[in-house]
């Protein structure tokens, strides 16, 4: 993705949602809810709570069709993710309540664009399964092997940190 | 810059782990603070106050335990380390921990001396086993998913650095200059 997109997408990023422990709690429904069991994962492991926390921002459909355009797919879902330095996203999947809506209509295959500009993103990790992305060039996308990996995101720089995610159904 | 110089094999460094989880450490960093009258502590912590860090002790993620050979672990771990990688002499050694969910954010190591200590390479090593989660940043690079033992020279003690736990087990490394 071009770097002009990136700026104008993080510009967008004003009204975002906190994504955190009490947000993912509200979701679950029992104990065996993967909401339920991330969580679990996280307090045995000894995570303080209150710092596991990032942001989502929902773009206008602007820059959700130019994504689309990028890897030739029809969108699913897209949203730009900022972690701020200090927080964590810790060990996980995402667990989304219309996935099965979703397969059932076809493939679905997740990408992620990394956006920050080089001099803000010293720290900045994004971890899938056994990769580690770090020192990005802006606008970089990547394709995952699996749309429900497990993954994680750190912040040890100053800056925030911002990606945007798309699953998509591919187009060919 | 940073060059791989071979895994260090000769230690047990599960078993080393293993004590220093039973450990307390002879205290948690960082030592030093903003307006401390020492050359570097002022360019790390102005990068720290722009990223909003709160010690851990402040309800925050920055923070990392501290462990010294012949204090908390075995002086022999870093004669073996020193032997097996024919370090002649070192200034002075650690192993860290970064627990889940901490940081210890981007930083260079100042030391109290550091009017009077020349420049020096320096080391580090994973000692513990590849774990999900664990991070190190140097320079430009990351380190993640590296063996145990696997071992790296520093052109500079200097390098601006940084590690993070985003796993569900504790992070050590072995540090020494």
């Amino acid at each position: 993705m071009n770097k002009i997109a990136c700026n104008s997408i993080m510009l967008s990023c004003t009204n975002g949602i906190a994504n955190n422990a009490t947000g993912i709690l509200k979701r679950a429904t029992g104990p065996t809810d993967p909401y339920t069991e991330i969580l679990d994962t996280w307090k045995t492991a000894g995570y303080d709570l209150t710092n596991v926390e990032w942001i989502n921002y929902y773009p206008d459909k602007l820059f959700v069709d130019w994504f689309a355009r990028e890897v030739n797919a029809t969108p699913r879902y897209a949203w730009v993710s900022k972690l701020m330095p200090g927080k964590t996203a810790p060990w996980h999947w995402d667990v989304n309540d219309r996935t099965d809506e979703w397969l059932a209509d076809g493939e679905l295959v997740r990408w992620s664009c990394f956006l920050d500009r080089r001099k803000f993103r010293f720290g900045h990790v994004f971890l899938v399964e056994d990769k580690c992305y770090y020192n990005q060039e802006q606008g970089t996308i990547i394709k995952w092997d699996n749309w429900n990996s497990y993954h994680a995101k750190s912040n040890s720089g100053s800056d925030p940190f911002y990606m945007m995610h798309f699953l998509g159904k591919p187009n060919d | 810059m940073i060059n791989f110089i071979g895994n260090c094999s000769n230690l047990n460094w599960d078993a080393v782990i293993a004590d220093l989880d039973n450990t307390e450490p002879a205290y948690v960093g960082p030592r030093h603070k903003k307006g401390d009258k020492l050359d570097g502590v002022n360019e790390v912590t102005k990068l720290w106050e722009k990223g909003n860090y709160k010690p851990i002790a402040d309800g925050g993620t920055l923070g990392w335990d501290m462990y010294f050979p012949g204090q908390q672990f075995d002086e022999l771990v870093i004669k073996k380390f020193v032997d097996f990688f024919e370090i002649e002499n070192y200034h002075t050694a650690w192993i860290s921990c970064i627990h889940v969910g901490n940081y210890a954010p981007v930083h260079w190591d100042v030391n109290d001396k550091d009017d009077v200590l020349d420049d020096c390479v320096r080391y580090h090593c994973h000692i513990g086993q590849p774990a999900v989660g664990h991070i190190f940043i140097a320079g430009d690079e990351a380190f993640y998913n590296r063996p145990q033992g696997s071992t790296y020279m520093w052109s500079s003690r200097k390098l601006w650095h940084a590690g993070s736990n985003c796993g569900l087990q504790p992070k050590y490394l072995l540090n020494l200059w």
